[in-house]
């Protein structure tokens, strides 16, 4: 299973994101209670969602505030009525990875 | 067997509805009809992707495809138009005849866009925007358009007006006002957006005064227009002219039928008209404003979604939603604008981001924000509006500070 390394976990902040330059891009999400990783784009709109706002255990896309689940991708609220993938999130030594696998 | 829900319009409103019952265990029968007779499909495009993609169809950004409409057990009625609503009964006459009876209807039916009265505004050429295909039979005659004129400077005129000059079109942007969106932005972000629409080649006639769309040959009957002719004699040379000057709610069925009808159509916190068993959602309902004691109706695809599913709660007697702080947004080119609350004059810029920040305040309380490519900000704003807490005008006005440090404060 081909493990990324996103970061150090203490190059972002609770509240932040990183987008992974692979295709399509990852994102990956510190948030309150933990790290997560979603697809990056939003399924309504060509928008990022790692520029999004995060809310408790939420992502909320920057362009028409549909919200999704960080763990399990799930669309919560219009406009968007697909989930993006969710993808597993392992810490090592300090690093953070994400468990890549399409 | 238990009668029907009959929902009027498949747009933002009605299909919420139709969802948020579904979603929430209604297992009868529901109908969804609409005189378009497209499958449904998102609104916001059609000022914007449409005008500027030439093959891009409503298949592009449907609202409910037809795997969903299955799923959720929908009886879709496409291009069936209604024609009288029965508020005793609880029936709707379809045109061709067929009359159909409910346990509840919801009026989705929207708007109408408004044309100019004025000599000249019904020429070839000119046109409006508020359907795929009133967007579709602009963007054919686009493509050999010499010069492009767009009445209006609200969000509709002002994304169509911004969406054709990323063509390449010459786009004469022509609005009443002294400043455009400035009626429903903040100064500072219409100042922003329109510096950026200038630069971007609309050219901007503030303060208009028009007195006819003029034709290239008069004389000729069906004569295509060549021109919108201003009180002063000028004339802005256009082979298309498209007017954007607002909405006026579809409230004919409701007034016919003798619902309480002013400028909407009225319902309250539940979307219930006037007519028991009769609700009524999205651009087409008129309700008292709690923050100005006035008759509003929010024209914006949020509202139209959050009202729709208000009105479903209502009618399966559940708990309704919260009042909603409004929101929406508008896309003008690169330019993504959000606005939420209401503005108060008392307004604090905050600049040193991707665009400009205001926040309007109500003495310590955060009463409305905007932003033009800062979303996250206005997400910040939107809950502390919500929540009521006292915010430091310190920390809003300073570009270094953190805003999310706002919400983390306890109360």
């Amino acid at each position: 299973m081909p493990l990324i390394r996103v970061c150090r976990e203490d190059e972002l902040a609770v509240g932040e994101a990183r987008k992974l330059p692979v295709e399509p891009p990852i994102a990956v999400f510190h948030a309150e209670d933990g790290w997560f990783a979603l697809d990056d784009t939003c399924t309504h709109g060509q928008a990022s969602l790692c520029e999004g706002f995060i809310d408790g255990g939420t992502v909320e896309c920057p362009l028409h505030m549909a919200q999704f689940c960080l763990k399990t991708g799930a669309a919560l609220t219009p406009p968007a009525d697909k989930p993006v993938a969710a993808y597993r999130v392992v810490m090592d030594g300090g690093d953070v990875f994400v468990d890549f696998e399409r | 067997m238990s009668l029907p829900i009959l929902i009027v319009g498949a747009s933002a409103a009605g299909v919420s509805a139709a969802r948020t019952l579904r979603a929430n265990g209604f297992s009868g029968d529901l109908v969804l009809i609409d005189a378009d007779p497209n499958p449904p499909y998102e609104r916001p495009p059609l000022s914007k992707r449409v005008l500027e993609e030439p093959d891009v169809t409503g298949a592009a950004f449907p609202l409910l495809t037809a795997d969903q409409a299955q799923a959720l057990q929908l009886e879709l009625r496409l291009g069936q138009r209604v024609l009288r609503l029965d508020a005793n009964a609880l029936a709707l006459t379809l045109a061709g005849g067929a009359i159909l009876a409910g346990q509840a209807i919801l009026l989705a039916t929207g708007g109408k866009a408004r044309r100019l009265a004025l000599p000249g505004s019904d020429l070839a050429g000119v046109h409006v925007i508020r359907s795929l295909a009133d967007a579709e039979a602009l963007r054919a005659e686009l493509k050999t358009a010499k010069a492009v004129a767009v009445i209006g400077g609200g969000l509709i005129g002002t994304e169509a007006a911004v969406a054709i000059a990323r063509t390449g079109k010459p786009v004469a942007w022509i609005d009443g006002a002294q400043k455009p969106l400035a009626h429903i932005f903040p100064t500072a972000i219409a100042d922003h957006l329109i510096a950026a629409h200038l630069e971007a080649g609309l050219t901007l006639h503030a303060g208009a005064r028009i007195k006819q769309l003029v034709a290239s040959d008069s004389s000729v009957s069906g004569a295509r227009v060549s021109g919108v002719e201003l009180e002063g004699g000028e004339v802005i040379a256009a082979d298309v002219v498209i007017l954007g000057v607002g909405m006026a709610p579809e409230d004919g069925l409701a007034r016919a039928a003798g619902l309480e009808v002013d400028n909407g159509v009225h319902v309250d916190q539940a979307q219930r008209t006037s007519a028991p068993g009769v609700f009524a959602a999205g651009d087409v309902a008129a309700f008292i404003d709690e923050a100005s004691g006035l008759l509003k109706r929010h024209e914006h695809w949020r509202a139209a979604e959050a009202q729709g599913a208000q009105a479903a709660r209502a009618m399966l007697g559940l708990p309704l939603a919260d009042a909603q702080t409004p929101w929406f947004w508008s896309d003008q080119g690169a330019h993504h604008v959000e606005m939420a609350g209401h503005r108060t004059g008392d307004a604090l810029v905050r600049l040193g981001g991707q665009g400009p920040i205001v926040f309007e305040l109500d003495g310590d309380r955060l009463a409305g924000v905007a932003s033009v490519n800062e979303p996250n900000a206005v997400r910040i704003g939107l809950r502390l509006i919500q929540s009521g807490r006292s915010v430091d005008r310190a920390v809003l006005a300073d570009p270094k500070a953190d805003l999310l440090a706002l919400l983390r404060v306890p109360a």
